[in-house]
């Protein structure tokens, strides 16, 4: 948004129409580079998205009473709906054009991405030093790193150090904060700072909103389970959709190659109808419940043995970690319980609910594909204890983390200097006033005697009391004279029209951004994090000397609204009041600036 | 772990796995073992099913502790449970350590749909919220030169709940809506401590980076792998701590044993607070854990920090800017570096970035850098002591013959316990005012 007037000077408008987004009114633009949509009395586009980002184009058919136009794009969730709004006749042709540009480019933009993955794999080849370059190049088998992983993370990290972040990310930090929107219009924009000087110290914002805007979806956890309903003649519906159908390939690998060795001769919609109420579906269901299933000669060739036996079919091929293992103590347990008098666990019992098995297996199966396709290949990445070889390693595996004494350091013992005499000090205070009278041990114990004394009839001594009128009246008297002080600055209502304090609002807060780049330019924050830019002590000066000659100026903007103000009738002292803080620190920075330059 | 023989004479059974609770910490004490987090876990295993193991009976038939008087009457024996459970908290080791004073924290609270079980009353979701909100008052309380962030985590994604801000206020209402907050979906950790991680990156070293999640699901939905965030937490010294609402999860336990954080399972609505609110002291600061405690890093030299005294604007004095909001508000403190015009303390300056405290602040905070000395347990009544509590000038109690001998509990079967720098006795409860809210001796000041 920020950079549309640069955009639109360069760039030339292929096609035009009349659109309402999202219930307004507007143009859709189709330029040589980018898609626009202003919105009617407005000059910056609402909605404005590169070709390159363009992915997928819905229209509505012939003949249909509206003309509608949905466009996908990259980064961006939902899609964007126009509807045309030109008389019917003008709407078609409109629309028309805009389905055949668009549709050019997103042939252009699968085409290009093409062309990048098969790149990637043959560029080694034409580099490569080999002594026949006429010979067909070698195909190298994809690698798992070119087709992007489907639940990869851009990275755990934020952007590394000084990597600028995209500019979408500065956008939408300015679109959430609309008062820094203001302020970068008028600063950056007015070109009085620079981008990077109006970021340094707000680097924070921006890595919030990145790792905001980076987060994605892990893979649900669910097995997949097809939502059935029932239709109103009593039949039973299913609504395929291809997400569902991608996650029963990935769930049920066999089904794919069911669909795969079988789908032209039984049609995609009978394959499914019969696999819906096969054997094999019922095996793949996440219960125990058994259901009618009938036979069918296709999915029953791919029905596996059930997985109900002691010994499971997919053996896993790693070692079990000793902890875990279940049968680890089996020796323990030996047939004869007469001899050792030891029963089985009731963990070691595997298979007392027969038909319980298949599904825990199935379960099982399931959690580890799940945590495969998060961790990646476990092996590789995170070598798992249970993995290594096995010989010395038994004792270790047996060693519980329990058994073990905790750390019992409470921490880093606090060394103050000369920590006594602190602490006396704190005390010493206090017998400093005490004794301010200047009274020895002796004349102290004489007071508190007396004082003891004194008080040993308190009770009779408060009957006798009397506190004068003059003394409580005072007090009253102040107390109210404050309170009525502070009421009265309540109660009075100092009307600034909101035309002059708008203009305060916006000089006090560029006036601040002057302060603060003033200010951090001597004391630069104190963090750890990134910082976009790192300037030189040369710059910062340069810096400083710049903030300096606006923070000069400040004085007569000031003065100017004061003016205004009264002009419109608002008291000289209201507004001076209002500035006072502001010309102060304003005039400490300078005075600061003076002593530092000498 | 020996059964503490001492207590069984109390009890007329003759279970010899009959020990009380408080006993079995006594005496995991002796072993040098640190209590408190662990003990839940234990006692979590120990709920075991009926047809369990014979270690699972320790917890079994505890009433039999509780031993009536000659009157018939309970009040003692539940006096003498109370005592003895005030005096195991009071008795942690106390020394003057470096602690965290200036603490950001970002509580990332589970908003996925198993907090709508209701093991936990109203449900684990309302009950949560609730605790939080105690637990924000309470920490702000203790820590007032803190900071804290509330992230949800929901519909596998993590959600900015409430900003990083020293304002309680500012942070209770982020969470005063629970309708906006409603749990749905999937949580996801990495996502959010991502999130968190991120947001307290860009913190100066003197502050603490904490994290301290409310977890309610046995389960995380992460879109990559979660051990690379742990480390990168590991390396951006962040601290996690755990609370799990369900049951322990290695990831979880991990999680707090890498950072450095603590790890606990809340057994009901009680221990669920506890176990909250044990995040509320400051943390210590400990040796750097990963350079194995070389000489170098025991001892860490510290730097000095500036830090601003602001002068205070009246209420009454005329409305004028202020920085943060360029409204026109009338009270105020004034930067002493810049003398802009802030609104609240404390905060770090928008325009010069210096830490601006008021005293109390930081007087409230040393408490945690200088505590009470732990009174010891007095086992006999001196000739010369006085016969009323140094605290509250009540009389002490007549001491029980029928009292066990509790010094194992560290309880004293008189009821004094007595400051070991000014050497006067305090009663029961004088005790646990001063360690837990006064936090300094009415003898020795």
């Amino acid at each position: 948004m920020l950079n549309a007037t640069v955009l639109s000077g360069s760039s030339h408008v292929e096609a035009r129409a009349k659109t309402m987004y999202n219930k307004n009114p507007g143009v859709l633009t189709f330029t040589n580079t980018r898609i626009q949509w202003i919105r009617d009395g407005e000059n910056r586009p609402t909605v404005n998205v590169a070709h390159s980002k363009i992915t997928n184009l819905f229209c509505t058919k012939e003949g249909a009473p509206k003309q509608r136009l949905k466009l996908n794009a990259l980064d961006q969730p939902e899609p964007y709906m126009f509807q045309l709004t030109s008389p019917t006749a003008i709407a078609v042709a409109e629309l028309a054009t805009f389905k055949r540009l668009i549709l050019e480019v997103i042939t252009q933009n699968q085409n290009l991405s093409k062309t990048a993955i098969r790149a990637a794999p043959t560029t080694p080849t034409v580099t490569s030093p080999s002594p026949t370059p006429a010979a067909t190049p070698k195909v190298t088998p994809p690698t798992r790193a070119s087709p992007a992983p489907a639940h990869s993370r851009a990275s755990s990290a934020g952007p590394s150090k000084r990597q600028a972040y995209s500019f979408e990310i500065y956008q939408k930090v300015l679109t959430t904060m609309p008062e820094l929107a203001s302020l970068h219009r008028d600063l950056v924009e007015g070109g009085q700072i620079t981008e990077a000087e109006f970021w340094e110290g707000r680097e924070y914002l921006l890595a919030a909103e990145f790792a905001a805007a980076n987060q994605r979806k892990g893979k649900p956890s669910e097995i997949v389970v097809p939502r059935l309903k029932t239709g109103e003649q009593g039949q039973i519906l299913l609504t395929l959709t291809p997400q569902l159908l991608s996650d029963i390939f990935e769930e049920f690998p066999i089904v794919q190659q069911a669909y795969s060795e079988n789908v032209p001769k039984p049609a995609k919609a009978e394959f499914w109808e019969r696999y819906f109420s096969s054997k094999l579906f019922d095996r793949h269901r996440a219960s125990t419940r058994n259901s009618v299933a009938k036979d069918d000669p296709i999915f029953d060739r791919y029905l596996e043995r059930e997985d109900d036996e002691p010994e499971p079919l997919h053996p896993r091929d790693e070692r079990v970690h000793l902890h875990l293992d279940l049968a680890a103590t089996e020796e323990d347990h030996g047939e004869a319980i007469y001899q050792t008098g030891n029963e089985k666990d009731i963990t070691m019992r595997a298979g007392k609910r027969k038909n319980a098995i298949p599904l825990i297996r199935r379960f099982n199966e399931h959690s580890e594909r799940l945590l495969q396709s998060a961790l990646g290949d476990t092996s590789e990445k995170h070598p798992r204890e249970d993995l290594l070889p096995q010989a010395s390693e038994d004792y270790s595996q047996i060693d519980l983390d329990d058994l073990h004494q905790r750390d019992t350091s409470t921490g880093i013992s606090l060394q103050l200097q000369d920590t006594q005499s602190f602490l006396e000090g704190l005390g010493e205070g206090k017998g400093k006033r005490g004794t301010s009278s200047g009274s020895t041990v002796e004349n102290l114990k004489k007071i508190t005697q007396d004082m003891k004394a004194e008080l040993k009839s308190w009770s009779e001594d408060l009957h006798e009391f009397n506190s004068g009128h003059s003394a409580g009246e005072a007090a009253l008297q102040a107390m109210t004279s404050n309170v009525a002080a502070r009421l009265e600055t309540r109660l009075r209502r100092d009307v600034i029209p909101p035309s002059i304090s708008q203009q305060m609002t916006t000089c006090a807060t560029a006036a601040n951004e002057f302060l603060r780049q003033f200010w951090t330019a001597i004391y630069p924050p104190i963090n750890e994090a990134p910082a976009i830019t790192n300037s030189t002590p040369a710059q910062k000066s340069a810096r400083m000397t710049k903030m300096v000659t606006y923070l000069t100026r400040t004085h007569e903007k000031v003065d100017a609204i004061i003016d205004a103000a009264q002009e419109e009738g608002v008291d000289l002292h209201v507004m001076q009041a209002a500035f006072a803080p502001l010309v102060a620190s304003v005039d400490r920075a300078l005075e600061t600036y003076k002593t530092r330059k000498r | 772990m020996p059964p503490n023989r001492s207590n069984l004479d109390l009890s007329d059974s003759d279970y010899d796995e009959e020990v009380d609770v408080d006993d079995y910490d006594g005496g995991r004490k002796h072993t040098g073992k640190t209590k408190g987090k662990e003990l839940p876990k234990n006692r979590d295993m120990g709920l075991g099913g009926k047809d369990g193991y014979s270690w699972e009976a320790t917890y079994t038939r505890t009433w039999d502790a509780v031993q009536e008087d000659e009157g018939g009457s309970l009040q003692n024996a539940v006096e003498d449970l109370l005592a003895r459970g005030r005096r195991r908290r009071l008795l942690a080791p106390t020394g003057a350590i470096r602690r965290t004073i200036i603490r950001h924290l970002v509580i990332l609270i589970d908003l996925s749909s198993s907090m709508l079980d209701r093991d936990m009353r109203p449900t684990r979701f309302d009950l949560t919220l609730q605790y939080t909100r105690e637990f924000i008052v309470e920490w702000f309380d203790q820590n007032p030169l803190g900071q804290v962030g509330i992230i949800g985590m929901r519909g596998g994604l993590g959600e900015k709940i409430g900003d990083m801000t020293g304002n309680p206020q500012e942070i209770l209402k982020t969470i005063s809506d629970r309708d906006k907050l409603l749990p749905d979906g999937e949580p996801s950790l990495q996502n959010a401590l991502e999130m968190a991680r991120s947001s307290m990156n860009h913190l100066p070293a003197h502050s603490s980076r904490e994290v301290l999640i409310l977890f309610g699901s046995l389960t995380t939905c992460d879109p990559g792998n979660i051990h690379d965030t742990v480390q990168a937490a590991i390396s951006d010294k962040v601290r996690v701590s755990v609370v799990a609402l369900a049951a322990e999860m290695k990831i979880c336990r991990d999680l707090c044993n890498k950072t450095g954080g603590a790890f606990g399972v809340a057994l009901n609505e009680g221990h669920y607070r506890d176990l909250l609110f044990e995040a509320i002291p400051p943390p210590a600061q400990r040796a750097n854990p990963s350079t194995g405690g070389s000489a170098l890093s025991s001892n860490p030299s510290s730097d000095l920090l500036i830090m601003g005294f602001p002068t205070r604007i009246p209420e009454s004095s005329a409305p004028s800017l202020c920085v943060c909001h360029s409204e026109l508000k009338r009270h105020g403190y004034l930067c002493p570096r810049c003398l802009a015009k802030l609104c609240d303390v404390p905060t770090d300056c928008d325009i010069c970035g210096l830490m601006i405290v008021s005293s109390p602040h930081l007087a409230r905070s040393y408490h945690h850098l200088f505590p009470v000395k732990p009174y010891q347990a007095r086992t006999t009544i001196a000739d010369a002591a006085p016969e009323t509590c140094g605290g509250c000038s009540l009389a002490f109690p007549v001491p029980r013959v029928t009292l066990s001998d509790g010094s194992a509990s560290g309880v004293s079967p008189v009821g004094r316990y007595g400051c070991p720098d000014c050497q006067k006795d305090f009663c029961s409860d004088c005790d646990e005012f001063v360690h837990s809210v006064l936090h300094v001796c009415p003898g020795c000041s």
